[in-house]
């Protein structure tokens, strides 16, 4: 707490000093606008707005908006972003100025073109530091499990991010679990971001305009989870032409369409994908048994601009998994079986421009996750069901500002209203036979709400610092919660292209996600804080030296951090999520109470990421390595010890190549190489080692002779055990053509390459198979899933 | 066409298909068989009782399945005053027994060592003092929701307070044969501690199903309540809790209290009470 008000007083000394500084200058004017991309109006957050004569600049909002307040003079102003052409301006500044940019893809270039100016983005002299931008356009030419395109399976190659096993699409970062992100997709919040058991993620990028990762040194804009926040924003559609793009692959097939509703102000964009599993196997199906699985995304946005000053957003994301049975004996005879989950968000956004200082954002944002798994039973006109469901139900209402006063402050302020309501469990039990039709539902409802500041300061031209502050409160079943989460990024200018950068974030987590700790199964449980289960906090520092290639459009970044977290929580020794969410009786789920199965602990992480990227060019891609080591500490586990965390990888080392071989033009194909290399070292797990007999003493008569036998495992400690390394190589090989009305892409690729063996899971088994009986040796078996696997896809854009 | 759905078919089936295979490339964990040595002492029980057996390591080619009994080691029981006895070997009830006038008291602290084939082991407890005794007990019959008969006792008692205290709350329902024999199956069976509730009055709730043929004249319940020293209580309650391994959760790994091998030396006093519902 101590550290805590330091930072805070440090924190409000900054900011008072350097806006009084500001206050003395002398007259200047306000250059403001938006940055889009030519022909579609897509708005392009990020873009770098740059007055390279006075060495400052600014970058566009999510909203594609941006504001500059400098000295009047002439200028020359340049824009860029990446993989669109850059645009210069001069002008002689002598009254604000409204400026929007439309920026021309690099693609829609003649090959002959010479873009004389780089597209380069900087990373030495960005503020903010543990914060990644992956390019919407890398995800889809990375190779892919089954050809589906996946952003967490990429993010999962990014330094500081680790994926749980083999297939399992969640992320861990720097040693926090997959309860710990804040995923957003335009301000809501993805509670499950997994299809078909953890193996693919909710987004394979078709309808994403910008994907930003943050591990550490959080702006204070963002908090409610520990470990990361991955903020996308969806496209808003072309607003000039219609056009889409339609895919076709071994899983599944997709389809984007956007265009505009009233041609330059207002547009669309929708886009869906289904698997058809279920469809392709029902000829070798019976009428009498039928079982299937299929998973849907449904992706929709439109925006409509009423006037300069006024734009309007609404987005939404329906997804769901459904997994079924059905079996007819005859005689109206039925058995039916269902699992599904899904998630539900909207969100309405209202942009508004105050004057072209000022921006704000209103959003009303909802968001839905539910689990729900039956069994429906006809026979002889008597009818049996149970029904268990569990969820999750968010309506938040949400007020961002961005006031840019000079090129030396960018403040941020804003508000967060969040309603939860929680559905721990809800169960329809109805047995004709025993007269019973009953239907009971728990549900808890709270409020998460959270004022912040912050301010993007450049003292003098080598120091900049972010500081800013979150005031998060959370209420729920009377417990109240208050706190504060300062956070602090400074950047200090070694030189034109390097620079040293620290930070320092405290969060707090008001939601809890009861999960196992080995699948990605759909029966995660989202609860919220007690008064038993505190909520989650944890303190992050962070060190590190950003460096550009300029000539080479390569940066380097290399950090160090150390994290602790309090109040982690994790199931009890021999709690199971089955008991959890997955009981198949009404009376024990009606007397379950969850909270007697979690227990709370504390975490370490700390370690070091090294990444070298390569954003665009003919070649791309990254070179990324983590050293890490990630402990917890339990009082009800491992006998109070510290123990390794299942997750935790001393070294995980991702390799992405995106060779551009060939661009396409009128007669010419384009082809596009990629690859990626992935090594990790092992999961922690506990073995069995030994088996002896241990029996329960029971008191009285019916303990007999006060004995009764019975085998138990002796293990190693908790996490002692490493599975062997994961490693792994996919090929990606993508050809391009152009025909009159259309582009046709074929791709081919290949996961795991060089087949290799990775566990799943080891279990002890016989050396033969077949063997049998207590004379038998007894080895370690491993499951491996995915083996060689080449899969084909198709598509065209028109 | 067909042919081109049939291989369709066959990658994604090929693609979703698990491998199972021999680890070849790391060493599965090493472990020796070990002396497991158990003794529950306590001033009420009958005798006294310590049972020995070896572990059996996983991994290679050891009999698992059966229970490997040492039936010739030295097990011996000692308190700290000096005095000492040599159990003997029950080879009909397995375990070592004492054969001498050697008591367990209250308060007392006792050590058992077990040494076979050059290998020792050795836990040591001390007795609870106090037999904490039921207070009252409040029983309820009632009728379930799917009509089923049941009953829910609670058993309450007060803690003394001034130090920690560990219980386990254990009911059986004795039924009788024809031949008047009695036999008993447990109904509930609690672990709970006064943590945070030190001096105050105290309680274990159980609820259970009660078959009730009219005949409750000859059927009799018997409430227990142990006060047990922490090498009991942990024990057992993390036992009763292993369900073995499953990949839904997490081991249960079972606490020991004995050096040189594996196993537990603990003790409890006990009080008890029959109830007729």
């Amino acid at each position: 707490m101590k550290n805590t008000n330091r930072t805070i007083f440090f924190f409000i000394t900054v900011l008072f000093w350097s806006i009084a500084g500001f206050s003395q200058e002398k007259v200047k004017h306000t250059i403001s606008g938006y940055v889009k991309e030519k022909g579609s109006g897509e708005l392009l957050p990020g873009a770098s707005v740059a007055i390279p004569r006075l060495k400052t600049g600014t970058v566009t909002n999510n909203y594609g908006f941006f504001s500059i307040t400098i000295p009047s003079d002439s200028i020359e102003i340049l824009v860029s972003y990446v993989g669109y052409s850059p645009k210069a301006f001069r002008f002689n500044l002598n009254e604000d100025k409204e400026l929007n940019i439309e920026l021309e893809t690099n693609k829609n270039l003649k090959e002959l073109v010479v873009v004389s100016t780089k597209t380069y983005q900087k990373i030495s002299d960005n503020s903010r530091m543990s914060t990644i931008e992956i390019p919407v356009h890398q995800i889809k030419e990375i190779p892919a499990l089954l050809g589906e395109k996946d952003v967490l399976k990429v993010i999962q190659l990014l330094p500081g991010v680790q994926k749980g096993g083999e297939g399992n699409s969640g992320l861990y970062v720097r040693g926090g679990g997959p309860d710990q992100n804040l995923i957003m997709l335009d301000d809501a919040i993805v509670y499950n971001a997994f299809h078909l058991f953890g193996f693919f993620s909710l987004f394979n990028g078709d309808a994403l305009k910008s994907i930003e990762l943050t591990k550490g040194g959080f702006p204070s804009r963002y908090g409610g989870r520990l470990s990361s926040v991955l903020e996308m924003q969806m496209k808003d559609g072309d607003k000039e032409t219609l056009h889409g793009e339609a895919g076709i692959g071994l899983l599944s097939s997709r389809l984007v369409l956007e265009g505009p509703i009233i041609k330059k102000k207002s547009s669309f964009l929708v886009s869906a994908r289904r698997t058809y599993f279920d469809i392709l196997t029902l000829p070798f199906q019976t009428s009498g048994e039928q079982v299937g699985y299929y998973f849907y995304d449904l992706n929709a946005k439109a925006n409509y601009e009423i006037d300069d000053k006024n734009k309007l957003f609404l987005s939404g994301y329906l997804g769901r998994d459904k997994f079924y049975f059905k079996s007819s004996y005859g005689n109206g005879n039925t058995d039916i079986g269902k699992m599904s989950w899904g998630n539900a968000t909207g969100t309405l956004r209202w942009n508004h421009l105050f004057n072209g200082r000022l921006f704000s954002n209103t959003s009303l944002v909802f968001s839905n996750y539910d689990f729900g798994i039956g069994q429906e039973t006809d026979f002889d006109n008597q009818k049996y069901k149970l029904e268990y469901s569990s969820g999750i139900r968010d309506l938040s209402l949400k007020y961002d500002l961005d006031y840019r006063p000079s090129p030396m402050h960018t403040i941020k302020a804003g508000a967060l209203f969040i309603r939860h309501t929680f559905t721990p469990s809800a169960v329809v039990y109805v047995d004709n036979f025993a007269g019973i039709n009953e239907n009971k539902k728990s549900q808890i409802g709270s409020w998460e709400n959270a004022i912040y500041a912050e301010d993007d300061i450049k003292i003098g031209q080598r120091t900049k610092i972010n500081a800013g502050l979150r005031v998060s409160h959370f209420v729920a079943n009377k417990n109240n919660y208050v706190n504060l989460e300062p956070r602090v990024n400074a950047l200090y200018m070694i030189k034109s292209d390097l620079s040293a950068k620290a930070s320092y974030a405290v969060m707090n987590q008001y939601v809890h996600l009861l999960t196992n700790t080995g699948l990605g199964l759909p029966t995660d449980l989202w609860v919220p804080a007690t008064d038993i289960l505190k909520p989650q906090n944890s303190w992050q520092i962070a060190g590190g030296f950003a460096k550009d290639f300029i000539d080479k459009e390569v940066l380097l970044s290399i950090e160090g951090y150390y994290k602790e977290s309090k109040n982690v929580i994790s199931y009890k020794e021999g709690a199971s999520f089955l008991e959890v969410t997955g009981d198949a009786s009404a009376e024990q789920s009606e007397n379950f109470n969850w909270e007697d199965n979690i227990t709370a602990g504390r975490g370490w992480s700390y370690g070091a990421e090294f990444l070298l990227q390569k954003k665009a060019g003919k070649f791309s891609g990254w070179i990324g390595y983590t050293l890490s080591w990630t402990q917890l500490q339990y009082d009800e586990l491992n006998f109070g010890k510290k123990f390794w965390a299942r997750y935790d990888r001393r070294h995980d080392i991702s390799l992405v190549g995106i060779w551009k071989i060939r661009e396409m033009t009128d007669d010419r194909n384009g082809i596009t190489l990629s690859g990626t290399w992935v090594y990790g070292t092992g999961n922690a797990i506990t073995m069995p080692i030994a088996e002896y007999n241990s029996p329960v003493h029971n008191p009285g008569i019916s303990s007999g002779n006060n004995f009764f036998g019975n085998y138990v495992s002796q293990y190693t400690g908790r996490g002692e055990f490493r599975m062997a390394p994961y490693h792994r190589m996919d090929l990606g090989l993508r050809i391009t053509r152009k025909f009159n009305k259309y582009n046709r892409t074929v791709e081919l690729s290949v996961y795991n390459l060089y087949n290799r063996f990775n566990p799943f899971f080891y279990y002890i088994g016989y050396e033969d198979s077949f063997g049998f009986g207590t004379s038998q040796k007894r080895v370690l078996k491993q499951v491996t899933l995915f083996p060689l696997i080449p899969s084909i896809s198709y598509h065209i854009k028109f | 066409m067909k042919n081109l759905f049939r291989i369709f078919i066959l990658i994604i089936s090929f693609g979703f298909g698990s491998c199972d295979r021999l680890v070849t490339n790391i060493d599965p964990p090493k472990a020796e068989k070990e002396l497991v040595l158990f003794a529950f002492l306590s001033p009420e029980a009958s005798n006294i009782t310590a049972e020995l057996s070896y572990s059996s390591p996983v991994f290679g080619t050891n009999n698992l399945g059966e229970i490997d009994f040492i039936s010739n080691a030295i097990v011996i029981i000692s308190n700290t005053e000096g005095n000492s006895d040599t159990l003997k070997y029950d080879s009909t009830k397995k375990a070592y027994e004492t054969q001498s006038a050697f008591k367990i008291e209250p308060g007392k602290t006792y050590k058992i060592r077990a040494s076979f084939d050059g290998k020792n082991a050795e836990g040591t407890t001390t007795v609870p003092n106090l037999a904490v005794e039921i207070d009252t007990i409040d029983v309820f019959k009632f009728i379930g929701s799917e009509g089923e008969s049941k009953i829910k006792i609670k058993t309450n008692w007060d803690d003394p307070g001034n130090d920690k205290f560990y219980y386990r709350s254990f009911i059986e329902q004795v039924n009788s044969t024809g031949s008047g024999e009695k036999y008993a199956y447990e109904v509930c069976s609690e672990f709970i501690s006064n943590s945070g509730k030190e001096g105050k009055k105290m309680n274990s709730i159980c609820e259970s199903y009660y078959y009730d043929d009219g005949s409750s004249s000859t059927r009799t319940m018997n409430v227990y309540l142990l006060t047990t020293d922490i090498h009991y209580y942990e024990y057992n309650r993390r036992r009763v809790n292993y369900y073995g391994d499953d990949p839904f959760s997490e081991p249960v790994p079972q606490y020991m209290n004995v050096k040189g091998g594996l196993g537990v030396v603990s003790s409890y006093r006990m009080t008890k009470l029959e109830i007729r519902p």
